[in-house]
Parts: C-alpha cells; sequence; structure tokens
C-alpha cells in the first residue's frame, strides 16, 4: 500500500521551473511512486487535493511556502526522500545562479540604471502589479505570464504606449531583440526580417525556419495572445510595426498570428499596405497570405530578396511516403499532442482542409470543443499549453510530463492509428525534448505492436543546429525511437492525416505521391 | 542617443531585469546580455493600504 507524506517549507518561495524540476527529481528516487512541488496557494492546494497529496499541513501553507508531497511505497522511502528537499534546493540555487541578482526592482535599477527591459515571469495574478511597476520606471516590459486579466492587459499596453514603451504579453512566449532571444526563443542568425506576432510558437517556428533557408531575423517582437483581439486593439503590435518601419536593421516585415479581429486585421493590413518596406501578413486559417508558418518563413525570405522555393524545406521521399503496415480493424484515429499552440492550430488548418474532423481543447471554428479534455474523442488535436492545462504548472516545453502520460493514454486506445507531436528546442525549453519523450513513445509502440496494432508517431521538431539542443541531435534521437520526423509542422499534420485509413486513396504530400495504403 | 525609447531598445540593445524564472535570467547571459536577476515573492497580504506603504519604504 502506499504511503503519501509532505512538507511545507515555510517562507521559502520557489519559481515555477525549479518546482518543476524538484518534483521531476522526487520521482528519480528510489521507492518514490509520484511527487509534486508546488507552492501552497489556493489554486496549488486544489490541484494538490485532487491528487490526494494534501496532508493537514500542507492545507494551512500559504503562497510563500513550498509544498513538496512524495507518494512513495513505504514510508522509509518516502522519509528519505523528503530529507532531500534542502541539498536539492541548494543543490539547484547554486548550479544556474544568475551573475547578477537585487532583492528589488528599485534596488536593481539603483546598482544597474542601464537596464531598460524588465522580462516578467511571475504568476498571472501578480504580474500586471510588477508590469506596472516596470514601465512607471521607464522600462519596456515582457510578460511571460499568462492568466492576466483582459482589462489589466488593455490598461498597461495603454500605459506603454503613452511613454513610448514596449509592452510585450501578457502571454507573450517568445521575443527576439537585437539577436538576444527571451523566454522560450531560438538561437537564429541575425538579419533582415523583422517579427511581429501573436503566436509564440509561431515566431519560433518562423524564425527557426527562415535560418535554415539562410535568411536571419533583425528584431522579433512577441505581442502576446490577445493582442490583436478587438478589445486590446493591436496596440503592441503597431508599434511594433512602428519600430520596425523606422529600425535600419529591418528591411521587411513578417506579421504573424491566429485570425485577429475582422477589424483589427483590417487596421494591419491597412497599415501594411502604406509601409515603404515589405510586410507579409500571415493569419493562419484566413484565406488571404501564407497558408502555413513554413509558407510565411518562404514568403519573408523571397521579400528580403532571397532566391528560396519550397522546395528547399522539402521532404525526404522516404519520410514523404513511409513504408507502410496494415492497421488493425478499428485503428482509424489520430491524437495530436501540442506543446506549441499555434502549432496545434496550423495542425487543425492541415487536417480540416483534408476533411477530417478534429476536436480539441481550442477548436477552431468549424470544429469541435472537447467537453472534457482529460479525454480525447475520435481525431483530436490538443494544446497542451493551454491555459487551463498550465494553471500551477509549467508549460509543456519545459515540463514533458503531462505530454507523457497522456501518450501513453492516448497510445493504449485500441481506435488510435496516428500519434502527432511538436517538439520545440531554444532557449528556456527543457534541455531535452524529445529524449524526455523517447521512452514513451518507443513504451506505446511497442505496447500496441504486442497486441498485434500499429502505431505510428509523427513529429516535427522548431528549432536550428546553435539552439542548446541541437535540432540534428533531437531529430535523430526521435528517429531512432522509430518516429518520422519531418521538416516542418505543416508536413507532419499532412503526414499524419494521409496515414489515416480515410487516404486509401493517392494523396500528394509536399510534392511527393504516396503509394495506396497496404 | 535616441529619444525614442524603442528605438534605443533596438539600438542599444537589452539590459534586462529578470522577475520570476532564474533559468530565463541564465539563458540571456548564456549570449553575452545583461541580466540582473530581482528575487521575487508573493506580496504579504497586509491590506491594501499597508502594501501601498511597503512600497513606498522599499
Amino acid at each position: 500500500v502506499s504511503v503519501t507524506v509532505s512538507r511545507v517549507l515555510a517562507g521559502r518561495y520557489v519559481d515555477s521551473v525549479l518546482l518543476m524540476r524538484l518534483a521531476q527529481r522526487f520521482e528519480a528516487l528510489d521507492g518514490i511512486e509520484h511527487a509534486a512541488a508546488m507552492m501552497g496557494t489556493e489554486a496549488n492546494k486544489k490541484t494538490l487535493g485532487q491528487g490526494g497529496f494534501l496532508s493537514e499541513e500542507a492545507s494551512t501553507a500559504g503562497a510563500n511556502d513550498l509544498v513538496v508531497a512524495v507518494k512513495a511505497g513505504d514510508h522509509a522511502s518516502a522519509a528519505a526522500a523528503l530529507a532531500q528537499v534542502e541539498p536539492l534546493l541548494a543543490e539547484h540555487h547554486e548550479g544556474g545562479k544568475p551573475v547578477s541578482e537585487a532583492r528589488t526592482l528599485e534596488q536593481a535599477l539603483e546598482a544597474h540604471p542601464e537596464l531598460n527591459l524588465a522580462l516578467i515571469s511571475v504568476p498571472g495574478e501578480y504580474a500586471g502589479a510588477e508590469a506596472r511597476r516596470a514601465l512607471e520606471r521607464g522600462l519596456h516590459v515582457m510578460i511571460f505570464s499568462s492568466n492576466v486579466p483582459l482589462e489589466e492587459e488593455v490598461e498597461l499596453k495603454r500605459l506603454a504606449r503613452d511613454k513610448g514603451l514596449l509592452c510585450m504579453g501578457p502571454d507573450c512566449g517568445t521575443a527576439i531583440i537585437g539577436g538576444v532571444g527571451l523566454a522560450f526563443a531560438n538561437a537564429v542568425r541575425r538579419g533582415p526580417v523583422g517579427v511581429v506576432g501573436a503566436s509564440g510558437t509561431g515566431i519560433q517556428a518562423v524564425t527557426s525556419l527562415l535560418d535554415h533557408l539562410g535568411v536571419g531575423v533583425s528584431h522579433a517582437i512577441g505581442c502576446g495572445s490577445r493582442d490583436l483581439s478587438e478589445a486590446v486593439g493591436a496596440i503592441t503590435a503597431l508599434q511594433a510595426l512602428v519600430a520596425l518601419e523606422a529600425d535600419e536593421s529591418t528591411e521587411a516585415v513578417l506579421v504573424l498570428s491566429k485570425p485577429p479581429a475582422s477589424a483589427v486585421a483590417a487596421r494591419i493590413r491597412e497599415w501594411a499596405a502604406r509601409a515603404t518596406k515589405p510586410v507579409v501578413c500571415c493569419f493562419l486559417g484566413e484565406p488571404e497570405g501564407p497558408q502555413t508558418l513554413a509558407d510565411a518563413a518562404l514568403a519573408a525570405a523571397r521579400a528580403v530578396g532571397q532566391d528560396v522555393s519550397a522546395g528547399d524545406l522539402a521532404l525526404n521521399p522516404e519520410i514523404a511516403a513511409p513504408t507502410r503496415k496494415p492497421l488493425a480493424p478499428g485503428q482509424r484515429y489520430l491524437r495530436g499532442l501540442f506543446a506549441g499552440g499555434t502549432l496545434a492550430h496550423e495542425a487543425q488548418l492541415v487536417l480540416q482542409s483534408r476533411g477530417i474532423d478534429v476536436f480539441s481543447n481550442a477548436p477552431l471554428p468549424g470544429d469541435k470543443a472537447l467537453d472534457d479534455v482529460s479525454r480525447s474523442r475520435d481525431n483530436t488535436v490538443l494544446d497542451l499549453g493551454s491555459e487551463e492545462l498550465t494553471r500551477g504548472r509549467p508549460h509543456p516545453m519545459i515540463d514533458s510530463r503531462l505530454r507523457r502520460e497522456r501518450l501513453l493514454q492516448e497510445a493504449a486506445d485500441l481506435e488510435v492509428a496516428v500519434i502527432l507531436l511538436d517538439f520545440v528546442l531554444g532557449y528556456g525549453a527543457a534541455h531535452d525534448p524529445a529524449g524526455d519523450l523517447t521512452g514513451a513513445i518507443m513504451e506505446a509502440v511497442a505496447a500496441a505492436h504486442k497486441v498485434g496494432r500499429q502505431l505510428y508517431v509523427v513529429a516535427s521538431v522548431v528549432g536550428t543546429e546553435k539552439d542548446p539542443q541541437g535540432l540534428a541531435a533531437q531529430e535523430e534521437k526521435l528517429r531512432g525511437a522509430g518516429v518520422l520526423v519531418t521538416n516542418t509542422s505543416a508536413q507532419a499534420a499532412e503526414l499524419a492525416a494521409s496515414l489515416l485509413p480515410q487516404s486509401d486513396r493517392a494523396r500528394t504530400v509536399q510534392g511527393v505521391r504516396e503509394d495506396v495504403m497496404a | 542617443m535616441n529619444s525614442d525609447p524603442i528605438r534605443s531598445l533596438f539600438a542599444q540593445g537589452i539590459k534586462v531585469a529578470n522577475i520570476g524564472v532564474a533559468d530565463f535570467a541564465t539563458d540571456i547571459e548564456a549570449q553575452q546580455a545583461q541580466a540582473v536577476q530581482v528575487s521575487w515573492t508573493p506580496p504579504l497580504d497586509l491590506g491594501e493600504d499597508l502594501n501601498r506603504l511597503l512600497d513606498e519604504l522599499l
């Protein structure tokens, strides 16, 4: 019988990434079945309670108190694990310690008056106040945090605009300013393309593809997922467009987003038409403009005079038309498990264009919303980085645990034929995103084979060779686990669609004719 | 000196006060840019007046 034991460290605040690492380290200890490390906020205590981790002591914890709980095979293992809390905290603290530290923003500015941007990644309920404090002191802000109220976002962006400052976010996952990536960003070459986007993984995908095409980025300004909504009115995007128009290092601009509010889209297109530099607008899902992230990267490369074609991103024919084995009777669905919201959006667009109905927690118009996010239905595409799935836990680009569990759950469904995944490399992301899932992938495929099923796993990897994880090494690791790895996210969705039994007719994937299903 | 703060940001490069996830600061430093980690903890709930006073003192 398992035992659950917890410990509260009062007044010990730990950021979400370190919490995730602590939980992972505990789970690797002998005799530990499951571990949780969270700050004692009301929402987190609710989550701990749902997992059976909320002890009487933990129920009294506050937002500044660290709660560590383990489920173990016996009391001795649990006690040994909890005795490791402080050594592990000390080890992590020393290991990745930044060079300079300050107790408050005011102290930081006093010691370093040259600071010009605040990167804010505190829990959403506190992020607005921190952003306001920074703006009032004349700093640009990038708010990585999500779950900031919309009204507060509008107020912050108006305040920033009045001061001539940028307010990137809330819910802004990426930016590159003068070659330096912030939060989730890829190591891409510098060059003439400026990017403005309300789509974090979309920006990462196009900047990485541009790098692959030999084209660099001047600046990439993330605006936050709601900037192009009617309520916000593209305050940050329009500021960024004006700034990039004036920027000498920028020759063309790519604007990237899921479809904006129609009035906002019209305003941006109107601005683009008047700009002196080429502006490519990619509003994924709108008939006008590039239809995929890869098309957007190609269009931006052409806009700065690079001689590129779709062939530069074409798939190896062996991947486009893999050796196929018959599916078992009843195997007919795909399940997409995405870390990147825009990549999930693009996959739905591709599948929809192939006549495949999709359920999702972030459905497109015409697709179906999942009633219960914990259970997929038929063909399902999940954005695992959505706000409802990241409350109180790190983003799946950092923490693969949720996706690993979900992958095994989906793969065990006898009706599932294809698992579709994305992997996003770069600064801020997990140290080994591919390696975090290959064990689960191989386990899932082996389990399927054991009962006479074929299970295809298709994936794309966003990143560059210069990223800390290295693109080629990550792709090779996935191929080693039997994953069909494509060059772009749209190709992955195309290939996944072609592997479903509905595709027992000739299809074309990126110009390569596929054979009919075996 | 450029008087437009965004143009100045583009021209001078980023110098970051990182409030939150410490890994973001170390990633910025790994790219040879400046980052200062601001120790952050949730504010104590002292009530509006005391919180404002504390803010002023800090």
